[in-house]
């Protein structure tokens, strides 16, 4: 009698804890993604030859952050004359978002960190948004306090309890504290150096930092390696760096340049009047209150749910023939220029004549991601010993946390929350980890979801409402050892003539800080005003 | 019975019927048993909190007086049938009042004596786990004459496990939303003494004296029955004893549990167990929220209270004749609704809420404010102290700049702000971020003895100066010479440093948790 009524008792504990609201749910929910039919027509070529002509100016292809930072910069400078064509029925990218009766929620990129000092454009752009408020051209401008992250800021469950911050803390040893604080102490090292020719060793956009061998030969070898070769081997250290390369750049700690891990932690260097140096700007639809920002002003120029499937580079004008899936008509596109700010996967199907880029655009890699966006009740369950956070992450989880829609809210009860969930299939191989991604089914999706999180909320099952899950396929490029001196990488962000990419697959990493810049440089190079070509 | 007992007292050979009976009884101790592990474990997850350590603990100290129980089994060597519905009798009462005990226990010790409710918690266990211990083996002692070792064993535990999972299933699902703990316990009791009788009535002809346990069967069972006409008094009463006066209303509404209680004629509202006012001297309170800013301003017309939801200050505010319309925004309509309808409530707010002059909003204070573009002359802001980043929140300088734009340029506003004595930092960290927003300050404070020494802070966009005379009549605190006092800090309670408390930064929540941790009013 004993055993049975003592596993029964344990296994019974956690629903009795709340048994007066404990009653089986059922919730449901929906895969989403990418337009796949699309990218599939795409591959096939299956487009019905052109029926009318148009002209413009520029012709972007994409309205994520980086074609429409280009067409935000045209139009600040004159330049009207812009067809920004979205092949989605909304724009925004990888920042795209959703709304249910809770929350405004994201989909994607969640989080502009606060911008450098010498980051210009993008703090202009910030105080045309109202997100910076006053002194904008000083060190340290005032930020739109509601757009500021609201603490707490973010916390992690370790060894069965929550901690406050990322950093592994809770129940570490000695050795392994030390460690750790001898690793921040470097990056601090690294964050205020410079390099011989006088530049930040670690900036954003990156394009900017030191070409101080000192610093690039970090590029030669990836961020374990790094760690390891430091003397640094404890588990919580390369549990933080690794969560942090996952985090930023969808891949291991083991598959990262040790540059480009390095210069998460070591180029952000932003301040405000009202924020410490480590705070984010944030909204309930994560970024893509940036991206509304960016459209607003440029609505008329954007053409949505249209496929560009055909770029013909001539000697004095660029053809882009666009396939419109509403009435599935082609048009040819007749422009002086062509800024190209989409994933650089699907450039070989539609540039014809230029071998050398499209062969460029192949050796590009992406990582696969997951979000998901559960719609829960009965918050109360989520705080445990420390309250909800923004940002609220797992030890030793296959995901990356989730992070709290409604965090921004000024009212003070919430019944519902919106958690939006990420998880970044890392693996060394990619293409593996993709076929997984799309073999999974709403349900097998779900429930390794819902695996993840019971860790540290045993009773959440009950709670979820909804979950609705997207899976990204090509979610971001991740810069891999060498990515800095990378041959095709060098090539795409040479100037054209008349064709200019803009996209972080050609910047490296995939940063709003990095579209933005990159769509800034194309709009500068067809309005003549930079001289050379930067890299 | 068709097979009479054999001449002597041991329990004869139960025939088929009668042994499915027992089972039946082995399926319901089961069950009992069970449930009584489970009432102390929730019970004491519910009351100590912490119910992972609750139920590990109730579960191991049930456990081992089990096997205790198993042990001392073999000390019973005659009349087993006797003994056994004896034993039923004694689980009855103990497990049946198992709940209802430890709920008075716990009203009468309160939470301070943790460790003495613990002793009593464990002692009860360790008696029900014994008497539940000594079941089985004296049910299979009595069944052990009519059937080999192999086939007792294998039916008497199938039972056994069989009532365990019933139990297991309904008691989260059904019985405690159903019943609540109190009563599902007292019916379990029941079907203990139900378990009893049956076993009176299997073994009627061999028992001796079979009426004297029939008497007890009864006595037993009504007992449990009053207990459970009387579980709705006894919860109540258990919540009286916790709140040492006499509880008048309790509710738990969408946002917080509010308790009144009366002794004599003191009346004292808690909002989640945290003392609200006290009605014996909520009018040094009110007095000095309302009439220093007030009063300095020339014809007060539109009002705004912020919080308040008792309606003190607004009787306060309604004593100035000059006033046109006061709107009150509290976030719990059931707070507003009780002062405004309890006879003795809205007695004590002068029936406010009746007022013409006087319209509730039911929203949450910063997203009203955030949609409104009235200005008003005057701006209570009368929140709970910053426990918790939700109410840090209407504290934050975001919130002040809101109360900035809503205050007319001649106009005043007061903020309760803690106690600039106890949480002195969390005071001044207030008196900082309202200047932060650009609004000028007039920190000020008086003694309230229910609370302690208790901070205010004037905020406006023209210089404050306190008002030569206090415009109304009536008062019972507040005079114009002691209004002017209330503006010196004493050393323990002058100015120290402290940040803008901002959404980003929730600082005050830090120092009001640090100061009120440490040094407690």
């Amino acid at each position: 009698m004993d055993r049975r009524t003592f596993l029964l008792g344990l296994a019974l504990s956690p629903a009795l804890m709340h048994c007066q609201r404990s009653t089986p749910t059922q919730f449901g929910g929906t895969l989403l993604g990418p337009n796949h039919m699309a990218g599939h027509q795409l591959r096939q070529a299956d487009f019905p030859a052109f029926s009318s002509t148009q002209r413009t100016k520029v012709a972007i292809v994409g309205a994520g952050v980086s074609g429409m930072a280009a067409g935000w910069y045209l139009q600040k400078h004159q330049m009207d004359d812009v067809a920004l064509l979205e092949l989605e029925a909304e724009v925004g990218g990888n920042a795209r978002s959703g709304k249910n009766t809770i929350s405004a929620y994201p989909w994607g990129a969640h989080y502009l960190p606060l911008p450098n000092h010498d980051n210009v454009l993008l703090k202009q752009f910030l105080a045309e948004t109202g997100a910076i408020t006053a002194n904008v051209d000083s060190h340290r401008p005032l930020y739109q306090e509601r757009y500021l992250c609201f603490a707490p800021q973010e916390r992690l469950f370790i060894h069965g309890q929550w901690q406050e911050g990322l950093r592994p803390d809770h129940g570490l040893g000695h050795r392994e504290r030390a460690e750790i604080q001898a690793f921040e102490k470097q990056m601090q090292v690294f964050r205020e150096a410079t390099g011989r020719d006088n530049k930040p060793a670690f900036t954003i956009p990156l394009a900017a930092s030191s070409h101080d061998p000192q610093f690039t030969m970090l590029d030669s070898i990836t961020m374990a390696e790094y760690l390891h070769g430091q003397g640094w081997h404890s588990a919580p250290l390369h549990w933080y760096v690794n969560y942090a390369c996952r985090d930023d750049y969808g891949m291991p700690h083991t598959s990262i340049s040790a540059w480009a891990g390095i210069h998460y932690f070591a180029s952000r260097r932003g301040q405000a009047a009202n924020a410490d140096t480590d705070q984010v700007l944030t909204w309930p639809q994560g970024n893509a209150w940036l991206t509304q920002q960016l459209a607003n002003p440029q609505q008329d120029a954007i053409h949505t749910r249209q496929l560009v499937h055909a770029i013909q580079l001539e000697a004095h004008h660029v053809t882009v023939d666009v396939y419109d899936l509403t009435t599935q008509q082609t048009t040819r596109w007749i422009a002086d220029h062509v800024i190209y700010a989409s994933p650089l996967h699907t450039l070989p199907y539609v540039l014809r004549n230029d071998p050398s880029l499209t062969q460029a655009a192949q050796t590009i890699r992406h990582a696969p991601w997951l979000v998901a966006n559960l719609s829960i009740n009965q918050p109360d369950q989520l705080n445990g010993n420390l309250p909800l956070a923004w940002d609220n992450v797992l030890y030793d989880s296959a995901g990356l946390g989730y992070v709290v829609a409604n965090h921004q809210d000024t009212q003070r009860y919430h019944d519902q929350l919106v958690l939006t969930y990420y998880r970044a299939l890392a693996h060394s191989d990619e293409h593996q980890a993709r076929q997984q991604l799309y073999a999974g089914t709403w349900t097998s999706l779900q429930t390794s979801i819902v695996q993840d999180l019971q860790k540290a909320h045993p009773e959440l099952s009950q709670h979820i409402l909804n979950m609705d899950i997207w899976r990204w396929g090509h979610a971001m490029t991740y810069p891999q050892p060498g990515f800095l001196t990378n041959q095709a990488r060098q090539l795409l962000n040479h100037t054209h003539p008349q064709l200019h990419i803009a996209h972080t697959d050609a910047a490296g990493i995939s940063i709003f800080e990095e579209a933005f810049a990159q769509g800034v440089r194309a709009a500068k190079n067809i309005l003549g005003k930079n001289n050379h070509s930067t890299t | 019975m068709v097979n009479p007992a054999g001449p002597s007292h041991r329990p004869g050979n139960p025939d088929r019927a009668m042994r499915q009976a027992l089972f039946a009884s082995v399926f319901i101790i089961a069950s009992c048993g069970l449930v009584y592990e489970l009432v102390a474990g929730t019970l004491s997850s519910y009351l100590l909190g912490d119910s992972v350590t609750q139920f590990s603990t109730v579960i191991g100290v049930y456990l081992f007086a089990m096997g205790a129980g198993s042990w001392a089994s073999k000390y019973i060597t005659s009349a087993l049938v006797r003994r056994f519905i004896e034993l039923e009798l004694l689980v009855a009462i103990s497990g049946g009042f198992s709940a209802a005990l430890l709920f008075l226990a716990f009203a009468q010790i309160g939470y301070n004596g943790n460790v003495a409710f613990q002793a009593v918690l464990y002692l009860l266990v360790f008696i029900i786990g014994m008497l539940v211990g000594l079941e089985i083996p004296l049910v299979m002692r009595i069944l052990e004459q009519s059937l080999s070792l192999k086939e007792l064993v294998s039916r008497v535990l199938t039972f056994d496990y069989l009532g365990a999972l019933a139990v297991s299933l309904a008691f989260p699902l059904l019985l405690v939303p159903h019943l609540g703990l109190m009563r599902t316990s007292l019916v379990f009791g029941l079907l203990n003494v139900l378990v009893a009788l049956w076993a009176i009535h299997l073994f009627r002809e061999q028992l001796q004296r079979p009426r004297l346990l029939l008497w007890q069967c009864l006595l037993v069972g009504l007992s449990l029955i009053a207990g459970l006409l009387f579980a709705e008094h006894l919860t109540r009463y258990s919540e009286e004893m916790l709140f040492e006066d006499r509880v008048i209303f309790s509710k738990t509404t969408r946002y917080q549990r509010i308790v009144l209680t009366q002794w004599h004629d003191d009346t004292r509202l808690f909002l989640n167990g945290n003392l609200q006012f006290s009605s014996r001297d909520e009018y040094r309170y009110h007095e000095a929220l309302v009439h220093p800013a007030l009063s300095a301003i020339k014809q007060p017309r539109n009002v705004l209270v912020l919080g308040g939801g008792d309606g003190l200050a607004l009787r306060e505010i309604l004593k100035y004749p000059t006033i046109e319309h006061v709107t009150l925004v509290d976030l719990d309509r059931e707070m507003t609704d009780i002062f405004k309808h309890n006879i003795r409530l809205s007695q004590l707010n002068a029936h406010a809420f009746s007022s013409p002059k006087v319209s509730v909003v039911t929203a949450d204070a910063f997203v009203w404010l955030d949609q409104q573009k009235d200005f008003f002359d005057f701006i209570v802001v009368d929140f709970p102290d910053p426990t918790n980043f939700a109410l840090g929140k209407l504290y934050s300088s975001s919130f002040y700049q809101l109360v900035a734009a809503h205050l007319s340029q001649h106009g005043l506003a007061v903020i309760q702000s803690t106690s600039p004595l106890y949480a002195r930092q969390s005071y001044w960290c207030i008196v900082n971020t309202i200047q932060s927003v650009g609004l000028l300050t007039s920190p000020y404070h008086t003694l309230v003895p229910s609370f302690g020494e208790w901070g205010y802070v004037i905020a406006s966009h023209q210089p404050y100066h306190p008002p030569q005379q206090i415009a109304v009549s009536g008062l019972r605190f507040m005079t114009p010479e002691t209004l002017t006092t209330l503006f010196q800090f004493p050393l323990d309670m002058q100015a120290v440093p402290a940040e803008v408390n901002r959404l980003n930064n929730q600082k005050l929540v830090h120092y009001y948790e640090q100061e009120w941790h440490h040094q407690g009013p």
